[in-house]
């Protein structure tokens, strides 16, 4: 019996050792086990003799061994950091030497992926800004906009009236609060300073309670703080705080006045708070934030001129919120059907104001600058793999000296990360200097462009895409090189070969090219789209025409009267100026801002149903602003200094109004209400762009401004001046002007109208600046790849090239050879890149105008001029093949 | 370097001619898991040194596993004199505290 138990134990305890030996780190397993049988085979004589004490013993030996081996792994982990840590060392030493031996690969390699590093570093921070930047505000994910939509076109604007949103306040259970913002234009004059023109908002008293803010020093606004019979009060931002209003402390409680009236100072916002744009399109951050001087009801509910936001009450979603809310503007529908039918209130992301137009655009250029990073990394790539080609016979030496596959493997890799840790620095460094760019492209058309960095987080991501890449700069050469095996030198010789087996090399090639096409035909199409807003025309002449804009301080304690009379005299001596022909003012001068349309019903013909009435937009203008703007007059009289509060109300109609007013008649006699009184239209005139060339008409309606005091003066005044082509005023001689009638009156700015149509594209501008330069970046990457491929193509084949030279062949014949290679692979690179293209342009439809995403011309042009830039870069290293010395071929390798 | 009970114990194994492991084991009473750590420890210090057996001293014949035999160096014989008196002051300490347990 203890015959057979002896050897079952035996064969138990080697099968346990072999199973522990599994624990051994693979260097010392053999060896491990090794004497572990030994021991056991010599130690306790035969198997079949063991008793049961020997049989126990073995036991608690063999139990023994696992933990040997477990200790064993530990001392070979401690010994193996180190290893590790010798060999790392080793390797980027030896990395950084094999770049400095080929400074110009390394200096393309760096040059290509710091390019493509840059510009998604670039794009990341614009994206990151516009996107997923959090704004610092209490719990923000609970906060959202109010979004109008009128029910019968589904158009909707980011407006809405202020007693909605505060009957919203009140009825809305999954609403904890909602407020109004509007905009406001102070002139504050500092105890004995000259008066300064800011950028103000009016708020509801809770705005800040809702945001979570509290000033850093005096207080908030309260309820008392708005409506009829408030005392006005101000909160001050801490910029204007030290910039305005000194820095002391003691400043808040005290008055200053804004507009003509005192307002206290009563608190000071925290040094902070940022602007988030969520209450004004105006092109600075507003400073100064007032209460509303009447309650929230005594707003005209149809006054849908007011910035919305709310906050979700604990509990509510977005989507059960947007319900209630909505269920709510029916009933205030029915309730004040004349103001409120056929509107409803939306409850959007907070962040939509703010980005929604930004949105699409910055995730087409991320998507393009995807494709330049994915270009630079491919040509990246390839530069590496040349290289791998050009040194298979050094690695076959140290394959034959003994260096492991492991070693060389991690050569590579630290060679990748050389490269890559390089191109990381110098794309930070480009990116840093290519913010500056963005920055001054972008401030007119993205908000908070002034604030525009490199953020850590965006240097990790590049951090990370640094990693990904070394990783793929140093696999690619090491999948040939373990796919070459044995026979590695043969295979990599003829994955040198143009049409040999270098699938790889043509996959990356064929890439580049296609990313290069989709990025030039996106470029065409922008750039097309910008030449098509450069032809649009406007309705108004910009050219020559020069808009002064007055802040209107000087009328505030002026009557009507004595503010027509003001600006009468100041136009008489603006037409003195050498050179000006014609000069008027309105409230609102196109290009500038627009207004939603309210308040406008046309009579002499039955009244709409409420709620479809018609929308036209509303200026209040001077005799001579249309003459100075160029607005033609199309049929009955311009308006007159005559029509004065005295007379009887006439207005002018664009075209587009007359035909949405008054379908198929004449418009001209014809009356509406506007603002609640009766005007008469004595003529029509031509439709204008308001907005900028991006966007249509939307019909405007003109009353004399004398009988609008409420719009005019009061509210800020543009002055129009045109001059005679080729002799404008200075803009010191306007201010000189206008100074020398009123020296009170602030004068804002004075610019050409042309900068204005510029600035209202400058978002198209931006685009298509990027887009060229993404686009360029991606073509010359490509032919630099396609030249270098073609070369190292010519180069390996030099010894075929000689044979066939020899023999007879010519050399154009052979540079037209490899030449027609090469051109394969662009064909497929620029088809493959055109099937990508047009349905990613079709997406993106909506950042192109006048132009469809299949415009011939772009069709055609691009994949050509690519196509023969391209071919033109291969041609250079295609030449050699002819310039071959036939005497290559007899020498040997 | 600081001699340990096991340390000591291996060293003067060693130093009676014990050669193998399992004899160590043997010899001391130690526990493999103990043992083999030990013993590499001392390899490193270069007071051990091991090798291969080179060829059966027992005349088993071949397709046997061959051993692995320790022996002290130089430097690890200059030691045994410290292990000895270390496991004389181990045991006396030992011994006075198992003492009050010996009338019982």
């Amino acid at each position: 019996m203890s015959d057979t138990s002896g050897t079952r134990a035996h064969g138990r305890a080697r099968r346990a050792l072999r199973r522990w030996s599994h624990l051994v780190p693979v260097g010392r397993r053999a060896r491990w086990l090794r004497e572990w049988e030994a021991e056991l085979d010599a130690h306790f004589g035969a198997p079949a003799e063991w008793d049961d004490d020997t049989v126990r013993e073995v036991r608690r030996r063999v139990r023994g061994a696992a933990a040997d081996a477990v200790r064993l792994t530990s001392e070979e982990g401690w010994m193996r950091t180190g290893a590790v840590l010798e060999w790392v060392r080793g390797s980027w030493l030896r990395a950084a030497g094999s770049w400095t031996r080929r400074p110009g690969s390394f200096a393309v390699a760096v040059g290509t992926l710091a390019l493509g590093i840059a510009s998604t570093a670039v794009l990341f921070s614009v994206a990151d800004h516009v996107l997923l930047r959090p704004f610092g505000f209490r719990d923000e994910a609970r906060l959202v906009a109010l979004q109008g939509r009128r029910l019968d076109t589904g158009e909707t604007s980011l407006t809405v009236s202020y007693p909605n949103t505060r009957d919203l306040a009140e009825r809305a259970g999954s609403l904890a609060g909602a407020v109004a913002l509007s905009g406001w234009s102070p002139a504050i004059e500092p105890p004995g300073g000259p008066p300064v023109v800011v950028t103000g908002v009016t708020v509801s008293w809770d705005y800040f309670d809702l945001l979570g803010v509290e000033p850093s020093l005096g207080r908030g606004f309260v309820a008392s703080d708005e409506g009829e019979g408030r005392s006005p009060v101000a909160i001050v931002t801490h910029a204007l705080f030290e910039r305005v209003l000194g820095g002391d402390p003691g400043v808040v409680g005290t008055t200053v006045p804004v507009n003509g009236v005192s307002y206290q100072i009563v608190g000071v916002l925290p040094a902070s708070w940022r602007d988030h744009r969520l209450y004004t399109d105006a092109g600075a951050a507003p400073e100064i934030f007032r209460t509303p001087w009447q309650d929230p009801w005594a707003w005209p509910r149809s006054g849908r001129f007011w910035r919305g936001l709310a906050r979700l009450a604990p509990g509510a979603s977005l989507a059960s919120a947007d319900a209630e809310v909505e269920a709510i503007m029916a009933a205030l529908a029915d309730a004040y059907p004349e103001e409120n039918r056929g509107t409803t209130v939306d409850l959007v992301e907070l962040r939509a104001p703010v980005v929604g137009p930004a949105r699409t655009s910055v995730l087409v250029l991320l998507a393009a600058v995807g494709l330049v990073l994915a270009v630079s990394v491919l040509n990246a790539a390839h530069l590496v793999l040349q290289r791998t080609v050009d040194r298979q016979a050094d690695w076959r030496l140290r394959r034959a000296l003994g260096a492991s596959a492991g070693r060389i493997l991690g050569d590579l890799l630290a060679e990748g990360m050389v490269l890559a840790g390089a191109a990381g620095v110098v794309g930070v460094a480009l990116a840093h200097a290519g913010l500056g760019a963005v920055r001054a492209l972008a401030a007119a058309s993205l908000p908070g462009a002034e604030e525009l960095a490199l953020d850590p987080r965006v240097l990790v991501a590049v951090a990370g895409v640094v990693l990904g890449v070394s990783v793929v700069l140093g696999l690619a050469p090491a999948l040939r090189l373990a796919r070459g095996g044995a026979t590695m030198g043969a295979d990599l010789r003829s994955a040198g070969a143009v049409g040999g087996r270098g699938g790889v090399r043509r996959a990356l090639l064929v890439g580049q090219v296609a990313a290069a096409t989709v990025l030039l035909v996106g470029a065409g199409l922008v750039v097309r789209s910008l030449g098509e807003l450069d032809t649009v025309d406007l309705g108004i002449q910009t050219s020559g025409v020069v808009l002064a804009d007055l802040h209107g301080l000087g009328m505030f304690d002026r009557s009507p009267d004595e503010g027509v009379a003001t600006y009468r005299a100041m136009f008489d001596r603006l037409r003195a100026l050498e050179g000006v022909e014609a000069v008027g003012a309105a409230d609102i001068v196109p290009l500038v801002d627009n207004f939603s349309c309210d308040g406008t019903t046309p009579l002499d013909r039955p009244p709409p149903p409420p709620g479809e009435g018609q929308c036209a937009q509303v200026r209040s203008i001077t005799p001579g602003l249309l003459e100075a703007l160029g607005v033609p007059l199309l049929a009955g009289r311009a308006l007159e200094w005559s029509d004065d509060a005295e007379a009887a109300g006439a207005m002018l109609v664009s075209k587009l109004t007359a035909e949405r007013f008054w379908p198929g008649v004449d418009a001209l006699g014809k009356s509406a209400l506007v603002h609640g009184d009766t005007f008469t239209v004595v003529g029509i005139v031509g439709d204008v762009r308001a907005t900028g060339p991006a966007a249509a008409s939307t019909g405007h309606l003109y009353l004399p401004s004398p009988q609008e005091p409420w719009n005019g003066p009061a509210r800020g005044l543009g002055v129009v001046v045109r001059a005679r082509p080729g002799a404008p005023p200075s803009a010191a001689a306007i201010r000189d002007a206008i100074r020398s009638v009123d020296p009170r009156e602030p004068v804002i700015s004075v610019r050409p109208l042309e900068s204005l149509r510029a600035d209202r594209i400058a978002a198209f501008r931006l685009r298509g600046a990027l887009m060229q330069a993404f686009a360029g970046l991606a073509l010359t990457l490509a032919a630099v790849g396609l030249a270098g491929a073609v070369g190292l193509s010519v180069r390996r084949r030099r010894r075929e090239f000689g044979v066939r030279l020899a023999l007879g062949a010519r050399a154009p014949q052979l540079t037209r050879q490899a030449l027609a290679e090469a051109g394969r692979w662009v064909g497929v690179g620029v088809a493959l890149g055109m099937a990508v293209a047009l349905p990613a342009m079709a997406a993106a439809r909506s950042l192109l105008f006048g132009v469809e995403p299949w415009d011939p011309a772009v069709l055609v042009v691009t994949p050509l001029a690519l196509a023969g830039v391209v071919l033109l870069a291969a041609w250079l290293p295609a030449r050699r093949a002819g310039a071959t010395d036939p005497m290559i071929s007899l020498r040997p390798e | 370097v600081t001699l340990h009970r096991a340390t000591a114990l291996i060293l003067l194994a060693l130093g009676r001619g014990h050669v193998y492991g399992f004899e160590i084991m043997d010899a001391t009473g130690l526990a493999s898991g103990s043992v083999y750590p030990a013993l590499r420890r001392l390899e490193r210090l270069g007071w051990v040194e091991s090798r291969w057996q080179a060829s059966d001293p027992e005349g088993r014949g071949p397709g046997r596993p061959t051993r692995r035999v320790y022996a002290l160096t130089r430097a690890g014989e200059a030691r045994v004199e410290e292990a000895r008196a270390r496991l004389t002051a181990l045991e006396g300490a030992a011994r006075d505290l198992l003492a009050p347990e010996r009338p019982r």
